[in-house]
């Protein structure tokens, strides 16, 4: 197993700079995730790290060497694939003897180690069918049996699970956590599922525009986003992202969101208020940051019912707060408000953000 | 079954005209020419008299017939195994993500593209010993004194006509393996490089395996459309000379036609059907096998 690090790389598709300038430090037995939309350079990135393409600058190091220049066979990495890319026409024993073979790994230490990476993921019973004949669980199991066989320094995961139906998605999930546990390997892991992201990482690299827009723990991304990107990409329901005028009346400094001029009761959101450098904010609140509460409470806001969604443990509640539609949790689980109903709201201060309306950036 | 039968019993009928042209032009001949196998039909006298295996025992004895059988087989074999070496260098070729393949790829087709009567007569000139443009540079060059007797010259006659085939059929091998490369996934050969699998092992590993079907069936249709390979053979020496380039489709049009030994052409029909079928029977099983496998 190794750290990986990665300096500065680049990759550049005519004018377009798919990955534009990404550093990462990624320690040994880390499970790393890149996430982020279709289109924001995170396979690219790990296609590189693969060395299955070229960097157009910057460093990979996997351990001490500089892998930059070699080869894909020689950087020690295993990969799976978004389709597993299994052999086809070779039966699964044979797909699993295939890194060994181009190895020249001797046959009886090869056998050995097939047959123990059938043993870890349970495939012992399927070793001389051929893919067609699996599941496409199976497949993925088969897939990764084929990265562990190598023992390789580094893991690398493209959307492994993106092909598996919800259900065998979960499962898979924490299999692959439990392995690379087990494994105590380095893993890289790419994904455009942010749960997946949150459920697996040790650290996550959000990314967008070819950039990494924050590195962190799950924890680190949920409640200190660096940018309104981050903000709105981590967190299921997304952050409730509102935009917001800063305005003095009588004296003090307040927010306007669309028709409502909210006056914010703590010194915190005061202290952020003043950090602001232009009067164009973005107010961020997560759906539970927002509460229903009895109409008439102090500092409240009035509006409607737009759609409630019930998902069983949780009651959704969609409204528009300042001309942008929020999502709320009903802190009761049977509400079933209809259009139009009156809602009033609470905003819990102490988990309000404001971000910079220009850069995007949190203000701290 | 029989419920369904009658169900669709007024069905029955549109199927008349194509069963009728089938069994006019198919059924028809096919059973005439095997019955004709059995016949002596002298050009003199109006009827025909039954030989039993005569014309069989006829074809199996003579000499002429023993050399065409040899041509056959020279040229339905080297005739496919050129066009697909040419046709396969030139599907991996083509496959690369290289700049100004798309205009080669059109070139390429043309041989293609042209008609085997045109082509045919076009290389008969090329090759003319006293006026063909080959001879003609050659000589301009210095490089040869006497003019070069292609399609006269025993040794030459059989690898030039299998070279104007391998122009002729290299890019049908072309298209096939071309379109059986495009259907291979990219992800399979970055797994097998990562696997650590050199480009050699790549092809022998990955392309050999996945291309097979495409492989066996390409090859199966160039050696059957070989073996009935009459208009260039034709055109270009017309089975001569003293037979050196006859093959058994020539042949059985020359013996019918020309010596008019419908009997004896019938019998050596037989023969060349019965080898055929028992390629054709390989070919639909590659085409059903790679329908089911989806490639």
């Amino acid at each position: 197993m190794a750290e990986v690090s990665l300096k500065n790389i680049v990759k550049l598709y005519g004018d377009v700079r798919a990955v534009d300038g990404v550093s990462l430090d990624i320690h040994d037995k880390e499970f790393v995730t890149l996430v982020g939309p279709s289109g924001c350079g995170k396979t690219t990135t790990l296609h590189m790290i693969a060395g299955l393409i070229e960097l157009d600058g910057g460093d990979i190091l996997i351990g001490k060497n500089n892998v930059s220049e070699l080869d894909p066979k020689d950087r020690d990495i295993a990969m799976v694939f978004q389709n597993y890319a299994l052999y086809p026409h070779k039966s699964v024993r044979d797909n699993l003897m295939f890194p060994l073979r181009m190895r020249k790994i001797d046959k009886t230490t090869a056998a050995q180690r097939v047959s123990r990476a059938s043993k870890i993921l349970s495939i012992e019973q399927l070793l001389d069918r051929k893919p067609k004949q699996l599941s496409g669980g199976q497949q993925q199991r088969v897939a990764l049996g084929r990265a562990i066989v190598r023992d390789p320094a580094v893991f690398l995961m493209d959307e492994p699970l993106s092909n598996l139906d919800a259900k065998l998605r979960v499962q898979m999930r924490t299999e692959i956590k439990h392995l690379q546990q087990e494994l105590q390997a380095t893993m890289i892991y790419v994904t455009h599922d942010q749960i997946e992201a949150m459920t697996m990482s040790d650290r996550i690299a959000v990314m967008d525009k070819g950039k990494v827009q924050q590195f962190g723990s799950p924890d680190e991304l949920f409640n200190r986003p660096n940018n309104v990107f981050v903000a709105g990409f981590i967190g299921n329901p997304p952050m409730n992202l509102i935009p917001a005028q800063l305005v003095s009346e009588g004296g003090s400094k307040k927010l306007r969101m669309g028709q409502i001029t909210y006056s914010p009761q703590t010194g915190h959101v005061h202290d952020l208020m003043n950090k602001a450098a232009g009067e164009k904010v973005i107010v961020g609140l997560r759906n539970t940051a927002i509460q229903m509460v009895a109409p008439g409470t102090a500092g409240s806001i009035l509006t409607e019912v737009y759609t409630v969604e019930p998902t069983g443990d949780v009651t959704y509640v969609q409204t528009n707060i300042g001309d942008k539609m929020c999502t709320i949790s009903s802190p009761d689980v049977a509400y079933r408000g209809r259009l139009g109903d009156p809602l009033t709201l609470r905003i819990d201060e102490t988990r309000l953000y404001l971000f910079d309306d220009l850069s995007g950036k949190a203000i701290w | 079954m029989l419920k369904q039968i009658r169900k669709h019993r007024w069905d029955y009928p549109y199927l008349l005209p194509a069963l009728g042209v089938m069994g006019l032009l198919i059924v028809y001949p096919f059973f005439y020419t095997i019955f004709l196998s059995f016949y002596d039909t002298p050009s003199s006298r109006p009827e025909i008299f039954f030989v039993g295996l005569d014309n069989y025992r006829e074809l199996f004895n003579d000499a002429t017939f023993q050399l065409v059988v040899k041509n056959t087989i020279v040229w339905s074999v080297f005739g496919t195994l050129c066009p697909f070496i040419v046709g396969f260098l030139a599907a991996l070729l083509v496959n690369q993500k290289l700049r100004g393949l798309n205009f080669a790829r059109g070139l390429m087709i043309v041989p293609y593209a042209m008609g085997f009567v045109p082509a045919s007569h076009a290389w008969r000139w090329i090759l003319h010993g006293d006026f063909g443009v080959i001879t003609g540079t050659l000589q301009s060059l210095g490089l040869i004194k006497d003019s070069i007797p292609f399609l006269q010259q025993a040794s030459l006659i059989m690898p030039s006509l299998i070279m104007i085939n391998t122009w002729k059929s290299f890019p049908f091998v072309m298209i096939m393996l071309y379109a059986g490369l495009q259907t291979i996934p990219e992800a399979l050969y970055k797994a097998a490089r990562i696997d650590g699998a050199s480009s050699w092992s790549q092809f022998w590993e990955i392309t050999i395996p996945q291309l097979s079907n495409v492989l066996m069936v390409t090859t199966m249709l160039l050696f059957i459309g070989n073996m009935n390979q009459f208009t260039l053979i034709e055109i270009m020496t017309g089975g001569g000379p003293a037979s050196l380039s006859e093959i058994i489709v020539t042949w059985i049009y020359h013996a019918s036609f020309q010596t008019l030994r419908f009997g004896l052409a019938s019998a050596a029909s037989v023969l060349l059907f019965l080898v055929l079928i028992v390629f054709s029977i390989f070919y639909v099983r590659a085409l059903t096998r790679s329908a089911v496998q989806g490639g």
